[in-house]
């Protein structure tokens, strides 16, 4: 046993947009959703906050990434600064223990909606995916590394766009066996 | 070409370190690439590092200890195929049990690499409550390191970084530990002078 039977990796793309015009501090609104999401994971319950991550990317092109992996120590976003951004895209992954993908999902719609009463930001998701706890990932001495085995329920419920509020959920399932990229010149 | 494993648990500190050792690098005329796994569907890693410039081949959406091993076998051929790197450099998810990921390549040793190294890293501020929710997945990074790494110095407390080191010394005596701070980079010289050793070594 590893870790990845205790955990159902959530990620979401979504689309913040400003109040007003644009972003006076991208930053500070990234890791203030970040620590919402954090304490609102910790309040449903969960056992560890694994990760909480975030990339995010301006109009214009500029970029940072965020990240919380306690409360204590609190978010941080390194990066440009991205200041009079007129919206954000951001992809966040949630890692944490003791709570399943759509209590992790419910928990991140209720702080998105709470940010937008604020007045912080309104936002569109546009894309969200939950795998399930892989329950064949199996002591290292023991495993094989072949797919389709029993008790290999690895999928991904898909969600299509939504706009400030649950609604028009547009569940799928995707089974996936990993997906590669290159980022890079050469 | 040699194979450096990174492991460690979630936000541990293993993609900050990966950046600061790719200059190291840089620095010594080493040429380098990198893996990335993430477990989530989303990969955010892969992109932080790559916007250091960094040449990354990015894996997602499960682990590469078990998962989706395929998918790292695979990526590791590429590159050496393509680009016959001095040193892979592959960061392990965060609930990666570093062996896996050996074994997942094992069979491939000597022919796509030839001596490996792995640094699991351990975040000293969590490290009381991994024991309590994770305890394999700790035991299994911190005994499958051939170095380990205390981070976030500056973020423990005296009693959090006592019980790091004695937790570490009871799961692996004879294993070399470091210690190091984002917030004071000659802590990282000696760690990062011997892991570019090992890249010079190949």
């Amino acid at each position: 046993m590893t870790g990845r039977e205790l955990i159902a990796p959530y990620s979401v793309r979504l689309r913040l947009v400003p109040p007003q015009g644009a972003f006076a501090e991208p930053q500070e609104d990234v890791c203030g959703l970040l620590e919402e999401l954090g304490r609102r994971t910790e309040a449903a319950g969960a056992s560890l906050i694994g990760h909480l991550k975030c990339y995010v990317e301006s109009p214009g092109g500029e970029s940072f990434h965020g990240s919380l992996t306690s409360l204590r120590a609190g978010a941080r976003c390194r990066g440009e600064r991205a200041q009079g951004a007129a919206s954000l895209t951001v992809d966040l992954t949630a890692l944490v223990y003791g709570l399943s993908g759509d209590e992790v999902e419910a928990v991140t719609l209720a702080t998105l909606r709470q940010m937008q009463e604020q007045g912080r930001f309104e936002w569109e998701l546009n894309h969200a995916s939950t795998l399930e706890p892989e329950a064949a990932c199996e002591p290292p001495a023991g495993h094989d590394h072949d797919h389709g085995q029993e008790g290999h329920h690895h999928h991904a419920h898909e969600h299509g766009q939504e706009h400030g509020h649950e609604h028009g959920h547009d569940h799928g399932h995707d089974h996936g066996g990993g997906h590669a990229g290159h980022h890079g010149e050469a | 070409m040699n194979l450096l494993l990174f492991a460690g648990f979630l936000g541990s500190g293993k993609t900050t370190l990966i950046r600061t050792f790719a200059q190291r690098l840089t620095d010594e005329g080493l040429t380098a690439c990198f893996i990335v796994n993430e477990v989530g569907e989303v990969g955010i890693d892969g992109r932080v590092l790559g916007d250091g410039g960094l040449d990354v081949y990015e894996i997602t959406a499960g682990c590469i200890c078990c998962e989706i091993a395929s998918s790292l076998v695979t990526t590791a051929e590429q590159i050496v195929e393509r680009y016959h790197p001095d040193l892979l450099v592959i960061e392990a998810s965060g609930i990666a049990a570093p062996e896996g990921v050996l074994k997942a390549l094992a069979h491939r040793r000597g022919e796509l690499y030839q001596d490996q190294l792995v640094v699991s890293l351990v975040d000293p501020t969590r490290l009381e409550m991994l024991l309590a929710v994770a305890l394999p997945l700790t035991e299994a990074q911190v005994r499958g390191a051939d170095e380990l790494v205390i981070t976030k110095l500056d973020e423990a407390t005296p009693d959090e970084l006592t019980a790091a080191r004695e937790t570490l010394e009871d799961l692996a005596p004879q294993t070399r530990v470091s210690e190091i701070t984002s917030d004071k980079p000659e802590s990282l010289h000696p760690l990062l002078g011997r892991l570019a050793a090992f890249g010079a070594a190949s």
